[in-house]
């Protein structure tokens, strides 16, 4: 039972298991505006979906907000429109600076493991420390796409962001 | 002596003590109860509250693994310094990040088993109070918050109390000590007081003294007032007592009668003046069976032998016997002896007394000569009477004699006859009235006989006719001269009550009486016409000097004849009737053939 | 038993004489006075004829007394019932009545005040043995009655002295 096994190398199963929980759970923590409506709650994973089947077993038959989770797997952010959580692959990370600037008016909570995501204007970036998955938080991305991150959330987060699309 | 002051005093203090302890210690305990409780409530809802809190403030750190974060939740809890422990468990129960105080050691605790089972849970266990709380996030347990936290607090406070307890305790008890101080002088004062007189009384028996009073008028005052009343009550049923003593005295020694006292045991234990008067001798003498010596010592065997008798059976005692004088006399006495009994029937005394009877039986015996004397006086009347006809014939004789020579032998003839009559009755008539001395053998009939013949005259003058019936064997043992009384005396009667040519019947027979058991013997009886006794005279005729006869008679003569049919123990009845017509009376004598056995 | 007339010894008494002895009572008397029959010798010196009649349930003392009285010279007859005495007052008043006072039936008392009813003139003396008399006499004194009374015995001097008084006294 004891706190870290900081020496173990985490696998990349396990990261992503993580990383879809958490997936899962930013919507819990996360207020969309009351424009984004919608029957489901789709989580988009936008390029090469690194999860496999954690996503999906992660949300499998639960909801948010009585909104059925679904996953989404899109491959160009003109299908981005109805997700709330999008979570762009690392695959687009030469494409990111478009596909940050197509979506960030749109009520749609952005979140990647692409290393800089946050810098580049994205709200949630994933990222490892101490082999276990951490997360850092933009707030003024999320607040220019008009949604709100709740401080539990922030109180987790590695790092707050609070600027404006500010460049690394 | 018993030491009431103290026992008493010493009640009161330890029940006042009492009362005010148990009543101080009941509010105590109570209060104490609901501290504790309230303390406990408290502990609970504030432990409550921090766990939830920290539970909210966990949950994105449990969702996000972050121990961190939540340890810096936990941190918090510092500022409660009762919580030794505080920390989040996964929903798993694993442990996930915690809180020590300062001086605990760092080891995480297992959560306790009914942790998982519920939203919240507490649980006061080994001086310590454990709380659990489940974390939900949108309906899904999420982790635990299991807080720690010893109960110093809570023994501070029962300490703190516990002094406090204490202290009122005690001055509680010196109040209460004074208090019973002041109150005893009201309340147990007048009782000790009581106490004290009650036992003086009973010690000195002086039923003068009386308890002080007490000022209240509540119990203890009535219970004094009520001593003081009953020994007043004491005081006069004990002079009542002195005065009665005084007036059975008095009338003891006042009473003619010599009176005395005896024990159940028949020791005779007090003696009124009289007694000691008459015999010349001291109470220290007479006591018990002293009396003794005063005793005739030829009747004393008699005397003794019946006063055990009546001891023994509590028959009344009853006997004539003489008591020696002073002076060395004797007289008579009539003893009579009663036992005096208790409310069980049981004789706890016996009371007699002895009358002086000599007086009264020389009286009875003068009453006697007087009647014989005044017998003798009328025998000798009807002597003179019964003679004073021949002596006339004689005395005529002798004149004529004197005058008419020629018939001398004729005339002394006669006169020689009537002489010879004077010499029969004078004989007769002597002879009838002496005093026998000893008994005989005596034929009734003939005794009859004799008496018939000296009343000739009578019977002729009146005219009354003798009808005889004897029976025969009538011979008794008796004494021949007072039979002869008897019978004289009831013939005599019997004439002066009949008629102008009456009838008097005279029967004598055999006959067997039944008063003392079968006893055989001679019955007479005297039956005349004459006009009758009425009951109530018939009631009085054997008292004596009661008479009907107006001037004639001293009334001693059925009174001698009962005392003379006595003397032969036999038994005399007279029957009357006053039936207009048919009026009689019988007079009946019983004589036995033998008397009994003096 | 009667004895005969012969032994009788008041025989000389024919007239007035009775055949049997005083003891053995006596029957009833035919009283009857004749001077001339009583075959007595004369008595010159005494010429009285003055009749008494003596009156006592025992007859020797009645003839005793009688023949005291003849001696004296008085006519006299014995008389033993008290019936017959009254009967004679009747027919033949005596002068002088001498009765004794306790007899059966009636008493010389009572005999007394009936002759002295029947025949006022003729003298009545008692005499008497008895104390009881007494009583009877002094009833009949305060009933207005006076009697004499002697007492038994009597001399015959004392007796013949009250007899003579009495008839002094006219």
């Amino acid at each position: 039972m004891l706190l870290a096994a900081a020496d173990a190398q985490i696998s990349k199963p396990e990261e992503f298991q993580v990383k879809a929980a958490y997936l899962y759970n930013f919507g819990k923590f996360i207020s969309w505006p009351g424009s984004k409506s919608g029957t489901s709650f789709p989580i988009c994973v936008l390029g090469r979906d690194p999860f496999g089947s954690a996503l999906d077993t992660t949300i499998a038959g639960d909801s948010i907000d009585d909104k059925k989770l679904v996953v989404k797997r899109i491959s160009s952010t003109h299908e981005a429109d109805d997700c709330r959580i999008l979570f762009v692959s690392s695959s687009e990370a030469t494409a990111l600076k478009e596909i940050l600037l197509s979506v960030q008016k749109l009520p749609v909570a952005t979140v990647s493991d692409i290393p800089g995501f946050v810098n580049q204007g994205g709200m949630i970036e994933f990222v490892l420390r101490e082999n276990r998955v951490k997360f850092k938080v933009n707030l003024a991305a999320a607040r220019q796409s008009g949604l709100a991150l709740s401080s539990q959330l922030l109180k987790v987060a590695v790092e707050v962001r609070d600027t404006q699309g500010k460049q690394e | 002596m018993i030491r009431v002051r103290d026992s008493l005093s010493r009640k009161l203090t330890i029940m006042n003590l009492m009362v005010s302890g148990v009543a101080l210690v009941l509010a105590s305990l109570a209060f104490f109860a609901y501290d504790l409780i309230t303390f406990r409530n408290n502990l609970r809802t504030s432990t409550s509250i921090q766990a939830q809190i920290i539970g909210e403030n966990s949950i994105s750190p449990l969702i996000f693994n972050d121990p961190d974060s939540a340890q810096k939740t936990l941190s918090a809890l510092h500022t409660s310094p009762h919580i030794v422990y505080g920390a989040i468990y996964t929903a798993n129960g694993t442990f996930f990040a915690g809180y020590w105080r300062q001086d605990q050691p760092k080891h995480p605790y297992a959560l306790p088993a009914q942790a998982l089972g519920s939203q919240e849970s507490s649980r006061f266990a080994k001086g310590q109070f454990e709380h659990t709380h489940a974390i939900y996030f949108q309906g899904k347990l999420v982790g635990i918050v299991y807080i720690r936290s010893d109960l110093s607090a809570l023994h501070d406070r029962l300490r703190s109390y516990g002094i406090i307890l204490i202290l009122i305790l005690s001055a509680s008890l010196l109040a209460a000590l004074a208090v019973s101080r002041v109150s005893q002088r009201r309340v147990s004062q007048p009782i000790l007081r009581l106490a004290e007189t009650a036992q003086q009384v009973s010690r000195e028996k002086d039923f003068n003294l009386r308890a002080p009073e007490a000022g209240d008028s509540d119990e203890v005052g009535a219970l004094v007032q009520s001593f003081n009343e009953m020994l007043l009550e004491i005081q006069k049923r004990d002079s009542e007592l002195q005065e009665r003593e005084q007036q059975f005295r008095t009338l003891a020694d006042s009473i003619p009668q010599m009176a005395w006292m005896a024990e159940p045991s028949g020791d005779l234990f007090w003696y009124n003046h009289r007694w000691f008067e008459y015999t010349g001798t001291t109470p220290e003498q007479m006591k018990g069976w002293g009396w003794q010596t005063v005793q005739d010592p030829e009747r004393l065997p008699q005397v003794l032998a019946q006063w055990r008798i009546s001891l023994a059976t509590g028959e009344p005692f009853q006997m004539v016997f003489p008591l020696r004088a002073g002076d060395g006399s004797y007289r008579d006495f009539l003893t009579l002896a009663l036992p005096v009994r208790d409310a069980r029937g049981e004789i706890v005394r016996w009371f007699g007394t002895n009358t002086d009877i000599t007086e009264q039986r020389r009286a009875e015996e003068a009453l006697r000569r007087t009647e014989k004397l005044a017998a003798t006086g009328r025998l000798a009347a009807s002597i003179a009477h019964e003679i004073n006809n021949p002596l006339e014939a004689v005395t005529n004789l002798v004149y004529l004699a004197k005058k008419q020579p020629h018939n001398l032998e004729k005339f002394l003839q006669l006169a020689e006859h009537e002489l010879d009559r004077i010499a029969q009755i004078t004989r007769n008539t002597l002879g009838f009235y002496r005093d026998s001395a000893s008994s005989a053998a005596v034929d009734v009939s003939e005794v009859l006989q004799e008496v018939a013949r000296l009343y000739e005259r009578k019977l002729q003058f009146k005219r009354v006719t003798l009808a005889p019936e004897y029976g025969s064997d009538l011979t008794i043992l008796a004494y021949p001269g007072e039979l002869r009384q008897i019978f004289a005396n009831l013939i005599a009667n019997a004439i002066e009550a009949l008629p102008d040519r009456g009838c008097l019947r005279i029967r004598a027979s055999k006959t067997r009486s039944w008063r003392n058991g079968p006893q055989p013997g001679v019955r007479v009886t005297f039956l005349d016409n004459g006009s009758g006794i009425p009951p109530e005279i018939r009631k009085r005729i054997f008292e004596p000097f009661f008479t009907t006869k107006k001037d004639v008679g001293t009334g001693l003569g059925l009174w001698l004849t009962a005392n003379l049919v006595e003397k032969h123990k036999g038994l005399l009845s007279i029957r009357s009737s006053i039936r207009p017509e048919r009026t009689w009376t019988a007079v009946s004598v019983f004589l036995p053939f033998q008397p009994p056995e003096q | 038993m009667q004895p005969t007339p012969a032994t009788h010894p008041m025989n000389d008494w024919q007239a007035v004489s009775v055949p049997q002895l005083p003891f053995l009572g006596s029957p009833k008397w035919q009283p009857h006075f004749s001077s001339k029959e009583d075959g007595r010798p004369d008595r010159e010196e005494m010429k009285d004829r003055r009749k008494i009649i003596v009156i006592d349930d025992e007859i020797l003392i009645a003839e005793t007394v009688v023949e005291i009285l003849k001696e004296e010279g008085f006519h006299a007859i014995a008389i033993s019932s008290a019936d017959d005495a009254i009967e004679m007052a009747r027919t033949a008043p005596p002068d002088l009545v001498l009765s004794d006072v306790v007899m059966p039936g009636m008493t010389g008392v009572e005999i007394g005040i009936r002759i002295r009813e029947i025949a006022p003139q003729c003298k009545v003396i008692l005499f008497s043995g008895q104390a009881a008399t007494m009583d009877l006499v002094e009833k009949a004194r305060r009933q207005g009655h006076k009697f004499e009374i002697l007492a038994k015995p009597i001399r015959p001097e004392a007796l013949i002295g009250v007899v003579r008084r009495q008839f002094s006294q006219a």
